[in-house]
């Protein structure tokens, strides 16, 4: 059930349909931007503490008392006051309107993730490929920012993004293709529902395909960390070669956008991967509470705990592995992860051929 | 969007604005930059383009015959002929890989004395 049918459930029946689709898109977006700064703040302390602990250090310790909790409230809050320097000879429309491109995108993207069963912002039946399609866009912004601030720094890291997004756009696209082809469907929420059996554990990576699933799932975790310009491949901004990448000339507000994003996309592209390998929001036992009140909570917390996971996991590879290459992370681009993905699409579909011809499944 | 807008306003409304000549030029780690950044860039990075082009538009294709391998299985007559043909579309691919391969293509750091020796063959 989408936002407008519950809308149109609440609402008495003169109001028009566009008004309704109108506020249920505001109220969508009011939702996934709270979310995505309470994720982002989350996630960029979480990062600092990992970073710490891995590096036998303690990470923020005295903002806000406990463990340093209100260290990214903080540095926001710092952000927010600090001066926002154009250079003179900016490109001004391109450099102003990049961070809204780059985080409009990943905001956007967030759309079709199901965080319980009812609760999609919009269930859209081509959720994978909307969320493909709409995440890449962020380069566009990413090159705006190299191009528009005429530093040779941005532009260097913007070029490298581009290159390397869209080399890795491929195997991700095709790392996906297991999963669709294993149930058959777009729709993430679709793809959730699906794995509920067993008590809630027929997640995908244990199901009859889990020898397709585990690899598939390597393969889309290491183009997701590429695609999201995390270690080892963050080159568009490795700050030993190109001091800060495509967002050096950007300051205050404009480059917490470009931070903001960074870790929206980096939940967004766990959540795609909770959803269609790990079971969405299926866990042991849930299944025991559904019609109940704490159903649809408990199901959002699974959900979000298990996405947190995987950026943690993106965190650990980020302190864990040196940097690579520009050429090396091009060469693993398109001729190992490519061909891989490749043949494994190729077993894929051979084993549901098997497995409708044997079984009739 | 409009959440970048109003974080804008916010910050335009509180942030200090001090303007002087040197902190409006680009960083070059503290030189002063010659030259603009608009520059023309190197060609390898059109040709990953390209070549990222011609697949993305082969996976936009392989998607919506994933999503319908299962549905295809059922209808009889239909299930062998369906994967045949996207296995064949996936030699295509591969087959087109291999050739960007061969041509080098997919080299980052080619050298000039390779370009050489291919263009005297």
């Amino acid at each position: 059930m989408g936002i407008v049918q519950f809308l149109s459930d609440l609402l008495p029946e003169t109001i028009p349909y566009w008004a309704l689709v109108l506020l249920g898109a505001g109220i969508a977006f009011a939702i996934i931007i709270a979310f995505v700064s309470v994720v982002a703040i989350f996630s960029v302390w979480l990062e600092r503490k990992v970073a710490g602990h891995i590096q036998s250090r303690l990470g923020p310790m005295y903002v806000g008392g406990w463990h340093g909790w209100a260290q990214s409230i903080a540095d926001g809050i710092k952000l927010i006051l600090k001066e926002d320097v154009i250079l003179t000879d900016a490109d001004r429309p391109l450099f102003k309107l990049a961070p809204c491109i780059v985080l409009g995108t990943a905001l956007a993207a967030f759309v079709a993730v199901p965080f319980a069963p009812g609760v999609v912002p919009a269930d859209i039946n081509l959720g994978v490929f909307f969320i493909v399609a709409v995440s890449s866009l962020t380069t566009i912004g990413v090159l705006m920012a190299g191009w528009g601030s005429n530093n040779k720094w941005s532009l260097y890291g913007a070029m490298r993004e581009a290159a390397q997004v869209a080399s890795y756009e491929i195997p991700l696209g095709l790392s996906l293709m297991m999963p669709v082809m294993y149930f058959g469907s777009f729709s993430l929420s679709q793809a959730s529902e699906m794995q509920a059996g067993w008590g809630g554990l027929h997640w995908y990576i244990f199901s009859d395909s889990f020898w397709i699933a585990i690899p598939s799932f390597v393969l889309f975790f290491t183009a997701a960390l590429a695609e999201t310009k995390r270690a080892p491949f963050d080159l568009p901004e490795s700050e030993s070669e190109l001091v800060a990448g495509f967002h050096t000339e950007y300051s205050g507000i404009r480059f917490s956008f470009f931070f903001m994003e960074e870790y929206a996309a980096m939940y967004l592209m766990s959540a795609i991967g909770t959803a269609l390998w790990f079971g969405g929001w299926n866990f042991p036992g849930l299944y025991l509470l559904e019609g109940t009140a704490l159903f649809t909570p408990l199901a959002i917390a699974v959900f979000v705990v298990k996405s947190m996971f995987l950026v943690f996991v993106m965190m650990w590879v980020r302190w864990t592995v040196p940097r690579i290459r520009i050429d090396q992370v091009m060469a693993l681009g398109y001729k190992y992860l490519t061909p891989i993905g490749l043949f494994l699409v190729l077993v894929a579909s051979v084993w549901e051929y098997i497995k409708f011809s044997m079984m009739g499944v | 969007m409009a959440f970048v807008v109003i974080n804008l306003i916010v910050g335009s409304l509180i942030r200090p604005k001090r303007k002087d000549e040197k902190g409006l030029e680009p960083y070059e780690c503290g030189e002063e930059p010659i030259g603009g950044a608009q520059f023309r860039f190197d060609i390898r990075y059109y040709t990953v383009a390209l070549v990222y082009v011609v697949f993305a538009v082969e996976i936009a294709f392989l998607f919506p015959w994933a999503r319908v391998l299962k549905e295809a299985f059922a209808e009889p007559g239909i299930g062998g002929v369906a994967l045949l043909e996207g296995l064949l579309f996936i030699a295509i691919l591969t087959l087109g890989l291999a050739y960007v391969w061969v041509k080098g293509d997919l080299d980052w750091v080619r050298s000039f004395r390779d370009l050489k020796g291919k263009s005297e063959k």
